[in-house]
């Protein structure tokens, strides 16, 4: 048995920065780095290490693992599939396996559920079919991190539903029949969604002879940082590789478990403290002042009074704690970015200030980004992914294809090419771009007119130099029209137009790295859709994978991944992002806006009708109804869990800003609101 | 009562035993107009949150019927809080419509009635559109089987152009109704019976409703209607969620409680769980009940309760002793002497009540009272009935301008004298007050006036110009439209000093004619040589830097034009607004076309445009924005036109009232016509001669399908729809009279037909008739 130590403290004791410097030890005791598993319960909650283990000042030439255990899994598979392939019961073993993002394993789902919604199974409840297509495979994922079989995803729905109406059993059913069939097709092609990944993994992967020999001999030491974080399924990992490791250092964050809704078992975890031979418990937060301690105990006294009175908080954390009101919600961006700029006029670094709410739509984030570049602050913000087609540049490429395939017969608007041609000549300015548009173009005509054949008057408006350009343009679109239309998938068509064309001098995207970035995205994005989709190749062709997927990216079911690296969020910029994503940052700052606190949705939690993180979590007493009492309760720790993270994780101040009338105009009357007031109130009491 | 002229201390004593008497329970309260029912129930609010012991985390419930009702209503109460009880003025109340509470309680649990978290509520232009295309892809399969209901002998082309026109409407009906009813279209679809034929219309209606159900969950979209109903579930399928609210909110206080549906009805008493439940309105003034689910017999079945204890509010102190005579005249010939029988129960009137206080007869204040009636020698009543007398509409228009002995020339420029009086007119329908407004616009500018036409006014001014900026992106190589941005995007104290110089709006009208190419005017091939600036005046100095200004603005707009929508749209928004009001509309327009962007991926510029000329042209509901928070207030000396429905909870002191006819206030007289009751539909089959009024037979339909009628006989609802009419216009009228404090100046019109032939003409209307010989005669 290793020496297994297992560390528990609330955020900002100093455990990743304790975890660091073990590992450091450990190679200065003379371990590889190779024989090191950093194990993550989510990549961006690996940064710090990866940080660390990239600075300059670490050993030179250590290359250590920091993963989560899907990427172990991924890991595995792709070098051990030929081992485990046919025992799973992949129907085409000699098939390489492929693995899918949500969005790729999307596009499979999205013919399953509207061929279901066809049927009116899902009548009953008012969800759009992205949404039952998300939810369904958030019920595999849940099923697989928490090793509960898949037949038994419905069952548990159905009996935490109890008698309440008729008409959902037959829904959970329904979707429990569409991801039968989703796991069906890819054990046809080899495809690996990230349920199957795991359950591949632990099923078979871990009980391979030979794999077990390759890892056991691997890794000698192991790191698990933020357990409470933690799926199931990696709690049972790391039970079965213990036996084998000369250490273990296991850390717990005791406020954590903010990712409940997706899955983590913060509870279960917290149990692999008994297999560890040295327990300790940190209490005293390193980076915190005494007035945040205050304003997290005072927090504590209105959610949870049973654990600390209101009079045990002293009133110091008015001190850390500005509260602003504002009547509209533009009002209450303006007052959040006015009070950002004297901070950074004031001499405060950009990256030491994030604004968090609990969901952040584009249009904020837009407004926020731009109010802030106005007063010359740079901001970043993070975002899971957006439809492709609401990138300028990936509109352009679509319209371009759309173009290359008049015999599709999908015209696209004036105003689409003329955006095209602004974008894709260097030089034409929009009203040039349209004015040519408007006379090159008409929609349903196959061909775009020449430039030499317009009137000379136009031509001089116009300028001859964007008109040489354009007829280059024109050129190319012709000779592919003419040798290769849809000879070639879509992948190929955007790389060619991109290389050939658009990337050259004299063209919009040539030297624009925004562009070139957007351009490799869909080009990925058109890889991933034929490999998944037509993973034997198109059987006539490729013109209907090409009409496929233009028309997915038109209905916004495609979307752009931004694969945020540490480093874009190390920029000296003000970070904007929603609570639990900065949290998953595992960052401090100095200092803290939360935004829109009126809002109820810093307590409700996304409830889906589909799916239930609380009740597919293993633990979770099969045959238990989930009653409104238990719902309340989960909402009131989750939100505890929240608040607290977030007191933890600031060094300095807190800005909490209200709109009385939210976004949509609706007066706010949300249960963080209640609470702040009731502080407030609280401390004038205690003042007077 | 106006809400600031009373001192919040002052209650009169009907006031005072509603506010310091209640300490819990069911308590039903009939108000008469004027008697300060919101006034009183801020106070009641107010007591409670104050004194009634309250947890941190319980409110009190505030249930109102219109969006502005709910501002004023929560900005009284904070003032009270503040004032009289010093308390943070904010917290321990929630002011909400019903469909705003029902948003919250769907909003709190989506996924016990099948919502995802972010679903979407439509609005009714966009159910309305949907519903229009489900019934034109329907229509074919139908169009044999619905032929029945046109009449054979006019214009077979015609008459199906009219009822296909109409279609729509009738479904969308159809859907309120049963949704209110709570009826699914399965349901629905299992109770229709095979024969007979004359449910053919009830067939074809269910059968949209059920493709537009699919429609709505397809889209992951709900609307107004379903929201009321889902709440409803929710709180039946999960019994602790409603104990839950039931702690939260204590007491529940429903204003306008006589416009209360019955679903409405059903959750305020499930929440309410019987215990303290505060219903205060006047049945007399529900004018919201035709094609819709409200229902006034809510109110009144609640007031006879006998659990139930009910509190006057009779004493009004709004209007002079003659506007209130007249008014009580108007309940009391209703219910004793309407020529029509059937209309004597329109009114709630119970001069001696057999228990309790008397309903329906508005009493003036005591002497001492801090709110008196205005004397009666300040008041003036003009009713223009003569026999004989023949009104076109012009010249009615032209008769409340210039021609009455109080003209509206009494606030233009010329008048004899400065008249600060507040001042409406009130119309039967948007129509007719666009018409007025329109007359006064070109030929009257010198009398001020604000439309108060379904959206505000400011509301209206900020979308305008807006569209302008988007109307010019859409045409980007357009000059006029450039300049029409220009206008746009100058503030409203800017444009007026220009338009105000002539020599300056010269040289902008020069200055755009050169700019003929708008690409040099934005982009020039040679920065050095673009369109030279005018010279202005030094006053206009300026002028010139807006043009600059204008121009990077523009370059702007235009290089973001391929952004999401609601990006493109806040971009302008910051650019063309400073008034936070403003602001906030723009942020809610960009978010609203966004959530349209998501629905119909291939829409550009050019359809937003159209959306947002929807919003301008009061096609959609919008709710704007309001710095003012009491709501509107008019505004001496500026006349508001006004919808006599919209009119409602407001005062001035002359009103106007139009277009009081035969047909906008029917009276079940022979020669009334019905606007229901469209000319190529067919005849009742009971040889009655009476056309059938669609929507009526198609909810008798309904009715009969889930059991609330034992028979469906054609041509009864149309009957019964033509009493409810004339009731709920009755009703109308009342509302108009009693919003005049001191001046009321009533007349009517021929309508536009009056031309082809005296049958086709407008009487005045009965009422009118008779308030007139009451008038000038005054007899009991």
């Amino acid at each position: 048995m290793p020496l297994t130590r297992f560390i528990e403290g609330p955020a900002g004791v100093g455990k990743t920065t304790y975890a660091i410097q073990h590992v450091r030890d450990l190679l200065d005791a003379g371990a590889r780095g190779d024989e090191v598993l950093v194990l993550v319960p989510q990549r961006a909650l690996g940064w710090p290490y990866v940080r660390a283990f990239t600075d300059p000042t670490w050993p030179s030439g250590t290359s250590i693992d920091v993963v989560t255990l899907g990427g172990l899994a991924r890991r595995g598979l792709e070098t051990f599939w030929p081992l485990v392939a046919e025992r799973a019961g992949f129907a085409q073993p000699g098939l390489d396996p492929l693995f899918l993002t949500i969005e790729t394993a999307q596009y499979f789902m999205a013919r399953l559920v509207l061929d279901a919604q066809r049927t009116g199974v899902f009548d009953s409840i008012s969800i759009s079919p992205f949404d039952i297509m998300r939810q369904t495979l958030d019920n595999l994922s849940k099923a697989a991190v928490s090793q509960i079989p898949l037949d038994e995803v419905a069952d548990r729905l159905i009996a935490a539903w109890g008698d309440r109406h008729s008409s959902r059993p037959p829904v959970y059913r329904a979707c429990l029949e569409v991801a039968r069939q989703f796991r069906e097709h890819c054990l046809q092609y080899s495809l690996l969604d990230f349920s199957l990944q795991i359950e591949v993994f632990s099923k078979y992967l871990l009980h391979e002879p030979l794999y077990v020999r390759y890892l056991r001999s691997r890794y000698r030491h192991l790191v698990a940082d933020n357990l409470d974080e933690e799926f199931s399924a990696a709690g049972d990992f790391i039970r079965w590789l213990l036996p084998g490791l000369e250490s273990a250092l296991l850390l717990y964050d005791t406020g954590g478990g903010l990712r409940l809704f997706l899955g983590a078992a913060p509870s279960e975890m917290y149990t692999l403290a008994q297999l560890a031979d040295e327990r300790e418990q940190w209490r005293d937060p390193v980076a915190a002042s005494p007035e945040m301690v205050s304003f997290a105990a005072a927090l504590s006294s209105v959610i949870a009074p049973q654990t600390v009175s209101l009079a045990q908080a002293d009133g110091a954390f008015d001190r850390v704690l500005t509260v602003h009101s504002a009547r509209f919600f533009p009002q209450m961006v303006d007052w959040v970015v006015g009070e950002i700029a004297q901070l950074v006029q004031a001499g405060v670094p950009p990256r030491e200030i994030v604004v968090v709410a609990p969901f952040m739509s584009d249009s904020l984030r837009f407004a926020l980004t731009a109010r802030l570049h106005e007063h010359g602050i740079a901001a970043v913000s993070h975002r899971p992914s957006r439809g492709l087609r609401e990138e300028p540049q990936a509109r352009v490429m679509l319209t371009w294809l759309a173009l290359a395939h008049p015999h599709w017969g999908i015209a696209p608007p004036v105003q689409d090419v003329a955006d095209a041609l602004s974008r894709s000549i260097a030089g034409l300015d929009p009203v040039r771009a349209w004015l040519l548009a408007q006379i090159v173009y008409r929609p349903g005509q196959l061909d775009l007119g020449s430039f030499d054949r317009i009137q000379s008057s136009m031509q001089q408006r116009i300028t001859y130099v964007a008109g040489e350009r354009y007829e280059r343009l024109r050129a190319w679109l012709n000779a592919y029209r003419q040798t290769d239309s849809g000879d070639i998938p879509p992948d190929h068509f955007f790389s060619r137009l991109f290389g050939e064309v658009l990337s050259q001098p004299e063209f919009g995207f040539h030297g624009d790295a925004e562009a070139g970035r957007i351009v490799a995205e869909l080009v990925e994005s058109a890889r991933k859709f034929r490999q998944t989709l037509y993973p034997e190749g198109a059987v006539d062709g490729w013109d209907d994978v090409l009409r496929d997927y233009f028309t997915l990216v038109q209905q916004g079911l495609l979307a752009a991944l931004y694969l945020t690296s540490w480093r874009d969020e190390q920029q000296d910029a003000v970070f904007l992002a929603p609570a639990y994503t900065f949290l998953m940052r595992n960052r401090w700052v100095d200092y803290q806006f939360w935004l829109d606190v009126g809002s109820s949705t810093w307590w409700e939690r996304l409830e889906q009708p589909l799916t239930h993180p609380y009740v597919l979590a293993r633990d979770y007493p099969p045959g238990q109804v989930w009653t409104d009492q238990m719902e309340v309760a989960a909402r009131g720790e989750a939100l505890h869990r929240l608040l607290l993270s977030l007191v933890r994780r600031c060094r300095r101040h807190i800005y909490a800003a209200i709109a009385e009338l939210g976004e949509q105009g609706y007066e706010q009357r949300g249960p963080l609101l209640r609470i702040l007031q009731q502080l407030r109130q609280a401390s004038l009491e205690g003042r007077s | 009562m106006t809400p600031n002229s009373q001192q919040t201390f002052r209650l009169r004593p009907e006031q005072q035993a509603i506010v310091h008497g209640y300490g819990g329970g069911k308590l039903g309260i009939a108000a008469v107009p004027g008697s300060g029912k919101t006034f009183t129930l801020a106070h009641l609010a107010a007591r409670l949150i104050s004194k009634s012991g309250l947890e941190p985390d319980q409110e009190v419930l505030v249930v109102t019927f219109t969006n502005s009702a709910v501002n004023s209503f929560r900005a009284r109460i904070a003032q009270i809080l503040t004032q009289d009880y010093g308390l943070i003025g904010h917290i321990g109340y929630r002011v909400r419509t019903l469909h705003g509470l029902a948003r919250d309680i769907v909003h709190e649990r989506p996924a016990l009635v099948g919502l995802a978290d972010d679903f979407i509520i439509l609005d009714e232009k966009e159910t309305q559109e949907i519903q229009r295309n489900i019934v034109t892809q329907r229509l074919a399969e139908w169009r044999d089987a619905l032929t029945q209901y046109l009449d054979p002998e006019v214009d077979s082309r015609w008459a199906w152009r009219g009822f296909e026109e109409i279609l729509p409407q009738l479904a969308g009906n159809f859907i309120k109704q049963a949704k209110d009813l709570r009826r699914t279209p399965d349901e629905l679809l299992a109770l229709l019976p095979s024969e007979p034929a004359n449910l053919d219309l009830a067939r074809f209606a269910v059968s949209v409703y059920a493709d537009y159900q699919r429609s709505l969950a397809y889209r992951g979209a709900v609307d107004f209607d379903d929201l009321v109903r889902l709440a409803l579930d929710a709180l039946e399928r999960e019994p602790e969620y409603l104990e839950r609210l039931r702690y939260r909110w204590p007491y529940i206080l429903e204003d306008e409680a006589q416009d209360s549906s019955r679903l409405q009805e059903e959750m305020l008493r499930l929440l309410s769980g019987e215990r303290n439940w505060v219903r205060v309105g006047d049945p007399n003034q529900a004018i919201f009940t035709t094609f819709t689910t409200a229902n006034p017999g809510f109110l009144r079945c609640f007031l006879d309760r006998d659990d139930v204890d009910e509190k006057p509010l009779s004493v009004s102190g709004r209007s002079a002793q003659p506007i209130l005579d007249l008014a009580n005249e108007l309940v009391r010939w209703t219910a004793e002497s309407h020529p029509v029988p059937a209309l004597r129960t329109t009114f709630e009137y119970q001069p001696h009540a057999r228990r309790g206080p008397m309903r329906g007869v508005i009493r003036a204040t005591d002497q001492d009272d801090p709110d008196p009636n205005p004397p009666d020698d300040t008041c003036h009543i003009e009713l223009r009935y003569r026999p004989d007398d023949k009104i076109a509409p012009l010249a009615e228009l032209d008769y409340v301008i210039s021609g009455a002995e109080r003209p509206l020339l009494d606030f233009g420029q010329d008048a004899p004298q400065d008249v600060q009086e507040t001042v409406a007119v009130l119309v039967p329908d948007n129509n007719r007050g666009y018409a007025l407004a329109e007359k006064l616009r070109r030929d009257h500018k010198d009398v001020p006036f604000e439309e108060l036409l379904r959206s505000s006014t400011r509301t209206r001014q900020s979308v305008a110009r807006l569209l302008a900026v988007l109307d010019y992106l859409c045409d980007p190589g357009n000059p006029k439209k450039l300049k029409g941005a220009f206008w746009a995007q100058l503030s409203d104290e800017w444009r007026d000093l220009v338009t105000a110089d002539t020599a300056t709006t010269a040289a902008l009208t020069r200055y755009f004619a050169a700019a003929a190419t708008v690409e040099e005017f934005l982009w020039p091939r040679d920065p050095g040589v673009g369109t030279p600036l005018p010279d202005f005046a030094p006053d206009y100095a300026w002028v010139g830097e807006e043009l600059a200004c204008f121009q990077t603005g523009v370059r702007r707009w235009l290089q973001v034009t391929d952004l999401p929508i609601d990006q493109v749209v806040l971009t302008i928004a910051q650019d063309l607004f400073d008034a936070p009001a403003d602001l906030a509309l723009g942020y809610k327009i960009a978010t609203t076309l966004r959530a349209l962007a998501n629905s119909y991926p291939d829409w550009r510029l050019a359809q937003f445009a159209e959306e947002l000329r929807s919003i301008n042209k009061n096609q959609r509901r919008f709710l704007g924005f309001d710095d003012d928070e009491v709501g509107y207030a008019p505004k001496p000396g500026v006349v508001t036109i006004a919808t006599m429905h919209s009119a409602k909870g407001l005062e001035w002191d002359r009103v106007y009232l139009l277009a009081v006819s035969s047909y906008d206030f029917p009276s079940g007289m022979s020669y009334d016509r019905y606007i229901a009751e469209r000319s190529f539909t067919r005849f009742s089959a009971d040889g009655s001669m009476i056309r059938l009024n669609l929507e009526a037979e198609l909810l008798a339909q309904l009715d009969y399908l889930v059991g609330a009628l034992l028979g469906y006989e054609e041509g009864l609802a149309t009957l019964e729809a033509r009493v409810e009419r004339a009731r709920e216009r009755l009703r109308l009228l009342y509302v108009g009279v009693t919003r005049a404090k001191r001046k009321l100046i009533v007349s009517w019109n021929t309508g536009r037909y009056a031309h082809k032939g005296a049958s086709y003409g407008n009487q005045p209307a009965l009422p009118l008739i008779h308030l007139g010989a009451y008038n000038d005669y005054g007899y009991e």
